[in-house]
């Protein structure tokens, strides 16, 4: 059934609108840009045609199945188009509009009373109070919001309770070179939750990587029991906000005093080999190393950086996150001294110096000394401003040979690094822009292969 | 068991005694120091003599959860003189804290004097995801210092040890500083059984504190000193 939620080959518009600046007009607008190339149907009782579609009077007049059904209209005629889509045999309905659970104890019956008309009749819902869903591999966009429009396709799908959680995040994966597979703003999940996406992006094969936002947790057993068998598959990571503490009731032991909801809740995700984050931030770079990144097989990482200054700081940052910066093996250092300049350091962290910003066929030859060092098994490396694309190139072809993890932090902005940024990014490999969220995506990988590999992951103690 | 934790239940109790904890935890391979009941001086004499010194005398009451609070608890005793002091001094005490309180009697328990460590292990219970099982230093060291580590059950011998690497203090139980290595694999076994009854008894235990959990050192297993079992 979820095939057909995200791609539909007929899809109606129940209020639909003529009127550009209405959402009910934009559904429309965007589905066309988007490039879905299955039926749309506008259904609209006086317009005669939107974006220069025929409008249809109303679902029953719609010739031939409609396998989605998008409904614009305000709540309070939510029900009777649900109605109206259970007779007519819709398959999937997403309801858009706000005022359910989520706003009144009304809202919450009408919402239930949608849910149970819908299951009667064998459809199902997403949302209410959700911003849509987007297929971007099959050009799918059924959104209001503009923000999914001239995205690139990628490995990570998303899950997210947050409309507006939808559409940053999405967008972001696509700056980076990396892209979104699949987004679908969960809502209030009057029928189907999060963990039945979670359920079917485990098994869609466009999928390599699942992010998912969450507020609350609904049918909180069954999602304990399938984020393991989904962490399984492929990483997960999950954003959950709403931390504090509230409501807790009074504990007889200390047990119960120390084992607060949040806490449980981490744990619950450790165990189940769920990598977690706190904010949108870290919750987008760990999507991106995670969808970018051989696997990493131990937390021994060498810094290497055209700035001295920097190389220190993302050492201090390694070792407060649990990471290793060992020292490279005496072969390696001697082999470094004879690239790097005098003035440089060879040991890890290894600074190059700003003289080899121009030298890229040198920093090349130092990037292979340290992947070869076999006490690492992962490469943070650190870039300031480098114009030349010649660089990202002996960088990249260094990045598709070797099978250890290498993050490129470039903290100059995207306006100064130019052409040889979009290196990057135009060949899929994401590059943070501070040293702190390339550190947020080597610890997402970090907790994922650590669970993945259990005892063969090798940890070494920090400093 | 169940019969005995529905009784209680049934009485509006809230907790289980100490003996009735410790029965519970036995038949669920939880090893609990050797005590003996005392409800009166000869008893007392009978107890000094199965239970070998020295001693933790200890309050029985249903109706006090929290021992050491109303002063229930003396430690150290080594002689059958200095038992009976504390006999008589813990009654007056406890009667004077809490004059209400039902008394069952005295339990005289063997005190193990040379634990490399003192454990808290627990079961709580998540609203939304069940029982959950906690480690952490023992007495207040775990919720003073805020350093527990936490899953939800059913937790394994393995995940077990896996969750006790997570606990910064656990450097105390690994050879810290000359100090002998604690017998690591027992208090994972003990991690586990404690989760297979947090399991199977969810319905009626809400939760438990094992708290000392006396770890010994390598190979001389681990055993609880004081039990806490709260009620549904």
């Amino acid at each position: 059934m979820l095939d057909l939620a995200f791609a539909p080959s007929s899809v109606a518009i129940v209020g639909a609108s003529a009127n550009p600046a209405k959402f009910g007009y934009k559904v429309v607008e965007y589905l066309q840009k988007g490039g879905f190339t299955g039926r749309i149907y506008p259904i609209n009782p006086k317009a005669e045609q939107i974006c220069g579609l025929s409008a249809f009077g109303s679902l029953s007049d719609v010739p031939g199945p409609v396998d989605l059904a998008a409904l614009l209209v305000p709540a309070a005629q939510t029900l009777d188009a649900i109605r109206e889509c259970a007779e007519r045999g819709v398959r999937v309905a997403v309801v858009i509009a706000s005022g359910f659970a989520e706003a009144s104890d009304e809202g919450a019956r009408n919402q239930a009373e949608m849910t149970r008309i819908a299951r009667q009749a064998g459809m199902r819902l997403v949302g209410p109070n959700c911003e849509g869903l987007i297929n971007f591999h099959k050009g799918f966009v059924l959104s209001f919001s503009m923000m999914f429009l001239g995205q690139i396709a990628g490995p990570i799908s998303f899950i997210s309770q947050s409309g507006a959680y939808c559409g940053i995040v999405s967008s972001r994966l696509s700056r980076a070179g990396v892209g979104a597979a699949k987004v679908v703003s969960s809502g209030n999940e009057g029928d189907l939750t999060a963990v039945d996406y979670l359920e079917y992006l485990a098994a869609d094969p466009e999928t390599r990587v699942i992010l998912a936002h969450l507020e609350g947790i609904r049918d909180p057993r069954r999602f304990s029991r399938v984020i393991g068998e989904v962490a399984a598959r492929k990483p997960l990571v999950i954003n959950k906000t709403g931390r504090t503490e509230t409501g807790r009731r009074q504990a007889a032991s200390h047990t119960g005093s120390l084992a607060g909801n949040d806490r449980v809740l981490g744990a619950l995700l450790r165990q189940r080999g769920v990598v977690r984050t706190r904010n949108m931030d870290e919750l987008v770079d760990a999507g991106l190393a995670l969808a970018s990144q051989p696997a990493l097989p131990g937390n021994r990482v060498a810094v290497i950086s055209t700035a001295g200054g920097l190389t220190v700081e993302m050492a201090d940052l390694l070792g407060e996150a649990g990471f290793a910066v060992p020292p490279l093996a005496p072969a390696s250092q001697e082999a470094l001294k004879s690239l790097v300049p005098w003035f440089g350091t060879v040991a890890n962290p290894v600074d190059v110096t700003g003289a080899m910003a121009s030298e890229p066929a040198a920093v090349g030859k130092c990037l292979d000394v340290v992947l070869g060092d076999p006490a690492i098994d992962a490469v943070a490396f650190v870039l300031t401003a480098v114009g030349d694309p010649e660089f990202s190139r002996v960088v990249h072809t260094r990045i598709l040979e070797t099978r250890k993890p290498i993050l490129i932090c470039w903290t100059a902005g995207r306006e100064r690094a130019g052409e040889a940024l979009e290196y990057f990014t135009t060949r899929r490999v994401p590059v943070y822009e501070s040293t702190v969220g390339l550190v947020r995506g080597l610890s997402a990988l970090r907790d994922y292969w650590r669970f993945r590999l259990r005892g063969e992951f090798r940890e070494e103690a920090g400093p | 068991m169940r019969a005995q934790l529905a009784a209680a239940r049934a009485e509006g109790r809230r907790a289980l005694t100490e003996i009735e904890a410790a029965a519970l935890l036995g038949e669920y391979g939880v090893p609990v120091s050797p005590f003996r009941l005392a409800r009166s001086a000869e008893e007392l004499d009978a107890a000094l003599r199965a239970v070998a010194p020295p001693w933790a005398v200890k309050i029985v009451s249903p109706d006090i959860q929290h021992k050491t609070e109303v002063g229930g608890v003396v430690l150290g005793v080594r002689s059958a003189q200095g038992a009976r002091q504390a006999f008589a001094d813990l009654l007056a005490r406890v009667r004077a804290a809490r004059p209400a309180a039902r008394i069952d009697g005295v339990l005289v328990q063997h005190q193990l004097e040379d634990a490399v460590a003192e454990m808290l292990v627990g079961v709580s219970r998540d609203e939304q995801f069940g029982p959950v099982i906690l480690a952490g230093l023992g007495g207040i060291f775990a919720e003073a210092l805020d350093d527990v580590a936490l899953r939800v059950a059913p937790v394994d011998r393995a995940e077990a040890a896996v969750m006790l690497r997570e606990l910064r203090g656990i450097r105390l139980l690994t050879g810290f500083r000359g100090r002998p290595a604690g017998d690591l694999d027992a208090l994972a076994a003990l991690i586990a059984n404690l989760s297979r009854l947090a399991v199977e008894l969810e319905d009626d235990v809400a939760e438990a504190d094992l708290n000392p959990v006396l770890v010994l050192p390598a190979g001389r297993g681990v055993v609880a000193v004081d039990a806490l079992v709260a009620l549904r």
